[in-house]
């Protein structure tokens, strides 16, 4: 089978013999220096499985236990959408998918281009926006938006994603009480645990605490998911010179070392649990102190991550349409298509975080379209050049017919193969442009028409009596 | 360049094997310890602190600053007399309950030291009660508090009430700073915003003077 999104540029950021050197690296990390634990239950599982517990909860995990949960771990992933249909499937094709947020603490307003507080309102109108744009496959929600009490934002913001997106979901939570909340949800969503098991439309993820702290709340992600049989992603996020050595590939062994040992945890409770490889190495900024989602250093990393996972034969989860800027301007769009062009041409599988501004301190419908349009414009890139024999053979034939001083216009080929050809939606090449950009206003006047039009399919009675009644006990907890 | 200029050079450059000859040659010549302090070592670091504000210094020359500045004063500190060092201020600091982003707070009080004032971090994780009996103990000038998540932000609030709630606690200096805090929630609260590590030296500075 092709894969879904043809990638014919034979790009990697690392060699093979890069790779080995940073694996072998990594499995000194575990093997011989070993990880915080703060689990006494994973300890306890870790021994069992042969790994080896020191002092102050070190764990250092032998080789032979690493290359285990390699066999072990499952080299795919499928997630359905909300109403049961397999709509990401993850294996040899090494298919790619993206995903997109529907709320943070706050939102770019989309007419004023400003800053301001995110709403349970909002909440809806990014599930409709992504529920529309067929580039999105999953979204997350973050239960970070105002005016509920914080701690069951999560649960709120899953519930609104349950009324209005009909794709799959990355769930994130502050903590993993929160996410059960959204499972138990889940689960008489869709009929029962052994359903949501068999054909999961959400996944969940945790991360390390860079450098080597694997805490308690972040094992009990890898625990529940695994038992649960819901996909989980454990993805570091560290800051060169901060959080991680100052060269990439000294936080790219550190984070491998990290993400392995979140392999290992899921095959020991679960020997096949699904687990997905996720990997957010990041500059430190050293004038600012900030953690930056526009460094070029960054979305290579992120590229050389899913080099290592593909070596691992794991999903991986990679990074798209990030910023700095706090707006949309041309520093927010210049570093979206970087790290939409890195991560499409990448080894990626699920791609998440888009559109993220201020380093992920906002959000913005508009970010939306503009993912939407980088989309397809870098898939265009990388479908690659087609070098076929009977391609090669019309080529000549053409080239010939067509003679020096020629043209093409009128050619068979040209009109059987024009179309192929990536044409923008919303970027204009006009003969004529005019003199101030209307681009913003178009894409201002789209999001409306969407929010006004689109009408996500709606879930039956039943399941909105579920929702329903989850709300009223979630809301009734802290008044 | 005179010795004092050497010597605030040093404490810029994160001269580390230098500044201790260049303290001891100033004193060998008979200056006053606490001249020293001021004209030197000090006068370096607020430059550190103009430079790192314009962009012109990084974090991590910044450290490498203050380390200089401990370098020298191990020599300056059994000379100087009681009241010659003015410590800049006693700061009490935690991640609160709930919240595991540290590095933010750590370098936050890595400024502060270099700025002369004494730290006590509790860490993360650091319920309301632990932070009001630190500060029973310590007795600090200004409680910082770090908080990433809008969940933990409940967490600054309720220890901001109970630290109101104590004779002995309620007159502490509070700020506040972190990814969902601003000026109007910590206005709200009752505490003092700042959003990154050098403006929270400047805050610290204004709250204890
Ligand atoms: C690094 C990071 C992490 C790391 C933390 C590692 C560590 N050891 O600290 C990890 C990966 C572990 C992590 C985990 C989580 N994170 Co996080 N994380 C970040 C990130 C990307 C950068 C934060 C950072 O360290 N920046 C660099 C430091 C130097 O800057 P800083 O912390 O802002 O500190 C500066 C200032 O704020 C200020 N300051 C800080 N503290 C104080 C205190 C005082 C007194 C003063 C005056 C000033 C001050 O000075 C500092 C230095 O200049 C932010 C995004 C962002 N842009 O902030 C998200 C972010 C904070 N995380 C977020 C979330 C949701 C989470 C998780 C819940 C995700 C999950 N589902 O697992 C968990 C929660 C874990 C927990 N219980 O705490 C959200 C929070 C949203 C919200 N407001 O509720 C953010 C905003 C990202 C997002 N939009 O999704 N995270």
């Amino acid at each position: 089978m092709e894969r879904n999104i043809p990638n014919n540029v034979n790009f990697s950021v690392l060699s093979p013999e890069q790779i080995q050197k940073i694996h072998r690296a990594s499995v000194t990390v575990l093997s011989e220096f070993g990880v915080k634990m703060d689990s006494a239950r994973m300890r306890e599982e870790l021994q069992a499985a042969g790994a080896q517990i020191c002092e102050n909860d070190i764990v250092k995990v032998p080789e032979q236990l690493i290359n285990k949960c390699l066999e072990t771990v499952p080299k795919g992933v499928s997630l359905y959408s909300r109403d049961g249909e397999e709509i990401i499937k993850i294996g040899a094709e090494n298919n790619i998918y993206f995903g997109a947020i529907i709320d943070v603490v706050n939102v770019l307003d989309h007419h004023t281009n400003k800053v301001r507080k995110m709403y349970r309102e909002d909440v809806k109108n990014f599930a409709v926006l992504e529920d529309y744009l067929d580039s999105v496959s999953y979204t997350t929600p973050a239960g970070m938006f105002n005016g509920v009490d914080p701690r069951i934002a999560s649960q709120i913001a899953f519930l609104d994603t349950c009324r209005y997106f009909t794709k799959a979901q990355s769930i994130v939570t502050a903590e993993c009480s929160g996410f059960e909340d959204c499972l138990h949800v889940a689960q008489d969503f869709v009929g029962g645990k052994d359903k949501l098991a068999e054909k999961p439309f959400i996944m969940y993820y945790a991360e390390p605490i860079s450098p080597f702290m694997h805490v308690d709340e972040s094992v009990k992600r890898i625990i529940v998911c695994a038992e649960n049989g819901i996909p989980i992603t454990y993805m570091p996020y560290s800051m060169m010179g901060g959080t991680a050595p100052v060269t990439p590939v000294g936080a790219l062994i550190q984070n491998n070392a990290d993400v392995l040992m979140g392999l290992v945890m899921s095959q020991v409770i679960k020997p096949g649990a699904s687990f997905i490889y996720g990997s957010m190495p990041t500059v430190f900024d050293m004038k600012t102190t900030v953690g930056s989602y526009g460094a070029p250093e960054f979305h290579m990393c992120v590229a050389a991550s899913a080099d290592l996972a593909d070596f691992y034969g794991v999903p991986f989860y990679g990074s798209h349409c990030l910023s700095d800027a706090k707006t949309i301007d041309a520093q927010s769009v210049a570093e979206f298509e970087m790290s939409m062009m890195s991560t499409m041409m990448s080894k990626a599988n699920l791609v998440h975080d888009g559109p993220f501004l201020d380093h992920a301190n906002n959000i913005t419908l508009i970010g939306l379209l503009l993912f939407d349009e980088m989309f397809y414009q870098t898939k265009a890139y990388v479908n690659g050049v087609d070098t076929s024999d009977e391609m090669i053979d019309l080529m000549l034939k053409t080239i010939k017919d067509v003679g020096p001083g020629g043209h093409y216009l009128e050619e068979r080929s040209t009109l059987k193969n024009f179309k192929k050809i990536w044409y923008p939606k919303r970027f204009k090449r006009l003969m004529e442009n005019p003199d101030e950009s209307d681009l913003m206003d178009r894409l201002i006047a789209e999001v409306d028409h969407i929010l006004e039009t689109h009408v996500p399919k709606p879930i039956t009675q039943e399941q909105e009596e579920v929702l329903a009644s989850y709300e009223a006990e979630f809301m009734s907890r802290y008044q | 360049m005179d010795i004092l200029e050497m010597i605030a050079n040093d404490v810029v450059e994160g001269e580390m094997d230098e500044i201790a000859d260049h303290v001891q040659e100033a004193l060998d010549g008979g200056m006053e310890p606490k001249k020293v302090l001021d004209e030197g070592m000090l006068k370096g670091m607020n430059t550190v602190g103009d430079l790192f504000k314009e962009g012109e210094m990084f974090v991590p020359e910044v450290l490498m600053s203050a380390k200089t500045m401990d370098e020298g004063m191990e020599i300056l500190k059994p000379l100087l007399k009681e009241g010659d060092v003015t410590k800049a201020g006693v700061v009490v600091m935690a991640t609160v309950k709930g919240d595991l982003h540290d590095i933010g707070k750590k370098l936050v009080c890595m400024m502060l030291e270099g700025a002369g004032f004494e730290i006590h971090d509790l860490g993360v994780d650091v319920t309301p009660e632990e932070i009001r009996d630190a500060v029973k103990e310590k007795n600090p000038d200004i409680v910082g508090m770090s908080a990433m998540l809008t969940t933990t932000m409940l967490s600054m609030q309720d220890t901001v009430a109970l630290l109101k709630q104590d004779a002995t606690t309620q007159n502490v200096k509070i700020m506040i700073g972190g990814a969902p805090a601003n000026p109007d929630v910590a206005t709200e609260m009752g505490a003092n915003y700042s959003a990154d590590a050098s403006a929270a030296v400047d805050l610290a500075v204004s709250l204890v003077s």
